[in-house]
């Protein structure tokens, strides 16, 4: 056994250190000169660059970037959480006319490749002069994100016990009541897990970022995945590496920020979630 | 004009008493721009000066790399910007509908300082580019010339000379080879620069004549042995005189190498000078020469190989086209001229900037474009039909890595062109290339629509999910279902509902709509083979990675349950990366499997100093992003990204068996290995299921790591349905086939879900 726990150690140090040494090569990369990190890709930094982050901090706008996927990520997430669940409530614990068929017709969402429809969405949000404003950004990001809350949070609904529901209706509940009361509080794993899935997906989105809110000159609604792509793209022009490192640092960052505190809490959301499903 | 616009003008005439005659109306000029190496800054700041010098126009100038994209959506929507410069924008189909302005008449009226007549402003040749019909749609500004860049210091220590002669070319690189060094870093994974050869060497031997013949198309051009000759040439090069790794090598790559001096020369338009400002190792001697000469060739050897950014004007109305015209008058201002050149060490399209606004490292290149008396256009590649266009990428990789000889590429362009042509000639003929499997699939899809369903109906008969359910009211069904059901249809259904009946139009997004039925879908299932290769790559990526994914996650799972120190920082540690996302993630190991100096063979190589894994160190410069090696290289990103979410869920599955089952195994001496065979694995197959269709799934939609790795230009044979889908929409402009692909796309991801939903579903319940 002690063997077998030597060797299944070694396994696992090994396959750690794969998965670390991009990213530990990502963060010191990110204090090197362009010409050190092409030339000696192993070494440390002979001197620390701090400037590569004051560049993408500033010149590339991360700052601003960083803000705007803050603002846009968190209400999008509270929109799908509000409009997801009061419709995942109905659909799962109500009887109503019609109402598989809108089911059906939410989770066909979960199917749908997002550029197919770009071109008449791009119309739309113009149409109603939300074409790069952080508004328009997160109500096509609550669109998007339904099907998967009402995919997960009607399982959960479903999976709570039917007489406690029964007894709310009895004692005089109306839905609204049965809902707020009763039910959302009992749902609140699968709350959680909507939120968790949902903010990194829509944290690292870019293809509704790049073609909904980069355009127009000022970059008011830029979010931080759409900074990093024109980084990465404008250096097969204009090489500028180490900015590119640090802008990689910048978008990683956050994430880790909240993840490492909250790992324990995001690792059971993310099983129950998929499992629940 | 129209009397309307008459009147108007006399109405303001009246109001506008007492201010400038030239004041008409304010009109802001909206103009999406390319962002490339040049910046923006210099167009912002012209702009802003026009401005001033104008005031009733507003120009609202911006852009970024990919604003050809934007572009091409506005375009399909039919709302067009003021004016616009950018590569991938169909223009040749865009001025054929009369959307673009002809701008001859302007160029025949007087330039911006007085000095004559606008067209007598530009270098030779540059108003060819987008020269159609003998009208010009597009106006030149930024200007680049090829040219064959050295290290100017090497060649001088030992004593190598510039080549005239294309024999004298070939002498050279032996001559670079035996002194132990590679004469030539070329990018691989962008073929137009290494192309660059071929094109010089063509024009060399067939001349203005020739290289004309060649760019209208005409039967023939291509099969030439002038052009076959040419193609050898860049074989030759190609196959003995580069840096080991070119093949995956980027543009910046390739760029890279040549300044560290791993090899005397590379090739590359002239913004290579701008590119590598700052970046120049001290005391390097940058020199550049134009491409060697056939003696006794058909062109003049001083000819040179151009490019120019153009500017078109689209046709707005005239007011905002003359306000267009104005503001490129003013840009292609002496003046203005001078200052791009000075500002980004970048040759301009118009003549007359004093040799002095160039840096001592652009005076090779500025020597070249004053010297020249001839000048041949790179050919537009938007002007390249589509069946052609896709093949001079696919096969020009062949014949460069020697798969194909020249005679071959020749044939198989020439082939590639004559689709071109019947297409035009046939537009609605379905040649029956793919029968078997075109069947196939349909069968495939009906198999699994007719199974899903007659699995479903069984136990759904037997009791209605929501049977006994209380019922909901009407208006509280509204509020509560409303709003959700509201933003889903405005955002999602209705925009992908619309797209849907595209596909069954005939429709290039500029011209008129006509009926096209099922055409795409035969199109596409029966003749296209780009679909089915890419359909290839899918499976592809639907199934190998997983195959990775699965018993990595499996066993790291199995062992962090038997219980291991340090268990919760592992899980944190590969969880992370799923975290970091597509994007940073994809860009990070674009980074690490560059050649020279990416993190991947620098590692591997440092691990073949170790006893017993010498292998290793062959991988240093190998070209992991080369077309051949790239469906390899995506695995570890898969893994590496996969992983740690497939290792969480199938953990919590484990935590969920009842341990006496464990101890009763343990009592009747099962080994681990026994355990997790008997127990483990056959207790958590639902999670295993699910999770192996998650990743089944995200390999049919694969998109990111395939587009960011193949620079955004994937060849045929790189593609995925979803990078088919984006080069047919934005490059093809095919709108109809674009969205037949994603039907297409949409009804495979449906009944692959629901297959195997059911196939869950229907066993969790016998």
């Amino acid at each position: 056994m002690s063997r077998l726990r030597r060797v299944s150690g070694a396994f696992l140090a090994a396959y750690a250190a794969w998965v670390v040494l991009p990213m530990a090569w990502m963060a010191w990369s990110s204090l090197k000169s362009d010409d050190e990190i092409f030339r000696h890709p192993l070494a440390l930094p002979a001197a620390p660059h701090p400037e590569n982050y004051v560049r993408a901090w500033g010149e590339a706008g991360f700052g601003d970037y960083l803000l705007n996927s803050v603002v846009v990520t968190s209400a999008s997430v509270a929109l799908i959480l509000g409009l997801g669940s009061m419709a995942a409530c109905a659909l799962a614990r109500f009887r109503l006319p019609g109402g598989r068929a809108v089911h059906a017709l939410f989770l066909a969402g979960l199917m749908i490749p997002a550029q197919l429809g770009i071109v008449p969405l791009f119309f739309e949000l113009r149409a109603a002069g939300l074409l790069n404003s952080r508004a328009g950004l997160v109500l096509v990001y609550a669109a998007n994100g339904l099907p998967f809350a009402i995919f997960v949070l009607a399982g959960f609904f479903r999976s709570l016990p039917r007489a406690l529901h029964e007894a709310a209706v009895v004692d005089g509940c109306g839905e609204w009541d049965a809902f707020r009361l009763v039910l959302l509080p009992l749902a609140r794993p699968g709350l959680a897990t909507v939120a968790i899935f949902q903010f990194i997906g829509i944290w690292k989105e870019y293809f509704y970022a790049f073609m909904l809110a980069g355009g127009d000159g000022a970059g008011r609604a830029r979010t931080l995945p759409l900074g990093l792509a024109n980084l990465a793209l404008t250096a097969q022009y204009h090489a500028d590496y180490g900015t590119l490192f640090a802008g990689l640092v910048l978008v990683a960052a956050p994430i880790l920020a909240v993840y490492l505190p909250l790992q324990r809490r995001i690792v059971k959301g993310v099983a129950a979630g998929a499992l629940k499903g | 004009m129209t009397t309307a616009t008459m009147a108007r003008l006399v109405r303001w005439g009246a109001l506008a008493a007492g201010l400038a005659a030239w004041r008409l109306s304010a009109v802001e000029l909206d103009a999406p721009v390319f962002d490339g190496g040049n910046g923006l800054g210099f167009y912002l700041d012209a702009a802003r000066r026009f401005e001033r010098l104008r005031p009733d126009v507003g120009v609202r100038l911006y852009g970024d790399p990919r604003i050809e994209e934007k572009i091409c959506v506005r375009i399909i929507g039919g709302s067009y910007p003021d004016l616009a410069s950018a590569g991938y924008v169909p223009w040749a189909r865009l001025i054929a509908d009369g959307k673009v302005a002809d701008l001859t008449p302007w160029l025949d009226g007087p330039d911006w300082d007085g000095r004559g007549r606008w067209r007598d402003d530009f270098l030779p040749g540059a108003l060819d580019s987008w020269r159609i019909g003998g009208r010009i749609y597009g106006l030149p500004f930024a200007y680049s010339c090829w040219s064959v860049f050295y290290n100017r210091g090497l060649f001088r220590a030992r004593g190598w000379r510039e080549p005239r002669t294309w024999d004298e070319f070939f002498a050279l690189c032996e001559a670079i080879r035996a002194s132990g060094l590679a004469p030539l870093s070329l990018p691989g994974t962008r073929g137009l620069y290494p192309e660059a050869f071929l094109r010089s060497a063509f024009y060399g031997l067939a001349g203005a004549d020739g290289w004309r013949a060649l760019n209208d198309l005409a039967p023939g051009a291509r099969t030439d042995p002038r052009y076959v000759r040419a193609a050898a040439i860049l074989q030759r090069i190609t196959t003995r005189y580069t840096l080991r790794g070119w093949e995956g090598e980027t543009a910046a790559g390739a760029e890279r190498a040549f300044l560290e001096g791993r090899a005397a020369m590379t090739v590359s338009g002239s913004w290579l000078v701008h590119e590598t400002r700052g970046r120049m190792p001290a005391g390097f001697d940058l020199g550049a020469m134009n491409f060697p000469a056939f003696p006794g060739g058909a062109a003049d050897p001083g000819a040179i190989q151009t490019g120019a950014d153009s500017f078109f004007v689209f046709a707005t109305g005239p007011e905002r086209e003359r306000a267009a015209v104005e503001f490129l008058r003013f840009l292609t201002s002496r003046a203005r001229a001078e200052a791009f050149v000075r500002e980004t060490d970048s040759p301009v399209a118009v003549r007359g900037v004093p040799a002095e606004a160039y840096s001592p490292r652009m005076r090779d290149t500025a020597d070249l474009i004053g010297r020249a008396r001839e000048a041949f256009n790179m050919p537009q590649v938007m002007l390249q039909p589509p069946a052609l266009r896709q093949a001079l990428g696919d096969e020009r990789g062949r014949l460069m890595s020697g798969a194909i000889a020249p005679e071959e590429f020749g044939r198989r362009l020439e082939a590639a062109a004559a689709r071109d042509r019947l297409r035009d000639s046939q537009p609605d003929r379905v040649e029956l290339r793919h029968p078997a499997a075109g069947f196939a699939f349909l069968a495939a899809l009906a198999a699994v629509v007719v199974w899903a369903i007659a699995r479903s109906r069984r136990p759904r008969r037997s009791s209605a999910p929501d049977a006994g359910l209380p019922p909901m009211r009407a208006r509280a069904g509204l509020a509560f279902l409303g709003p959700s059901l509201a933003l889903y249809a405005a955002a999602v259904l209705v925009p992908a509902a619309t797209a849907f009946g595209w596909s069954l139009l005939r429709w290039d997004g500029v011209g008129p709509r006509a009926w096209a039925g099922l055409f795409h879908f035969k199109w596409l299932l029966f003749e296209s083979d780009a679909f089915w290769l890419a359909l290839g790559n899918n499976l592809y990526l639907m199934f190998v990675p997983a195959l990775a994914v699965v018993p990595v996650s499996l066993g790291c799972a199995a062992l962090l349950h038997r219980g291991i120190r340090g268990a919760g920082a592992f899980r944190a540690i590969v969880l992370f990366p799923n975290f970091l996302g597509g994007l940073a993630a994809t860009l990070l190991w674009l980074e690490a499997y560059q050649p020279h100096g990416g993190l991947v063979n620098a590692a591997l190589s440092a691990l073949g100093a170790l006893p017993g894994l010498g292998r290793l160190r062959s991988f240093d410069g190998f070209p992991w992003l080369a077309p051949a090696h790239l469906y390899g290289a995506l695995v570890p990103i898969y893994v590496w990204m996969a992983c740690g979410f497939n290792l969480v869920l199938y953990l919590a599955a484990m935590e969920g068996i009842d341990p006496q089952l464990y101890e009763a195994a343990e009592l009747d001496g099962a080994p681990a290995w026994r355990q997790f065979f008997l127990i483990t694995l056959p207790l958590i197959a639902d999670t295993v299921g699910i999770s192996a269709v998650f990743l089944v799934i995200g390999g049919l939609n694969a998109f990111e790591m395939v587009w960011l790795l193949t620079n955004q230009d994937p060849g045929a044979a790189s593609n995925t349905l979803a990078t088919l889908l984006v080069t047919t929409l934005f490059r093809d402009f095919d709108v109809g086939r674009a969205t037949a692909l994603a039907v297409l796309l949409f009804l495979m991801v449906a009944a692959a879900s629901a297959g195997v939903l059911r196939l869950f579903r229907g066993e969790a319940r016998e």
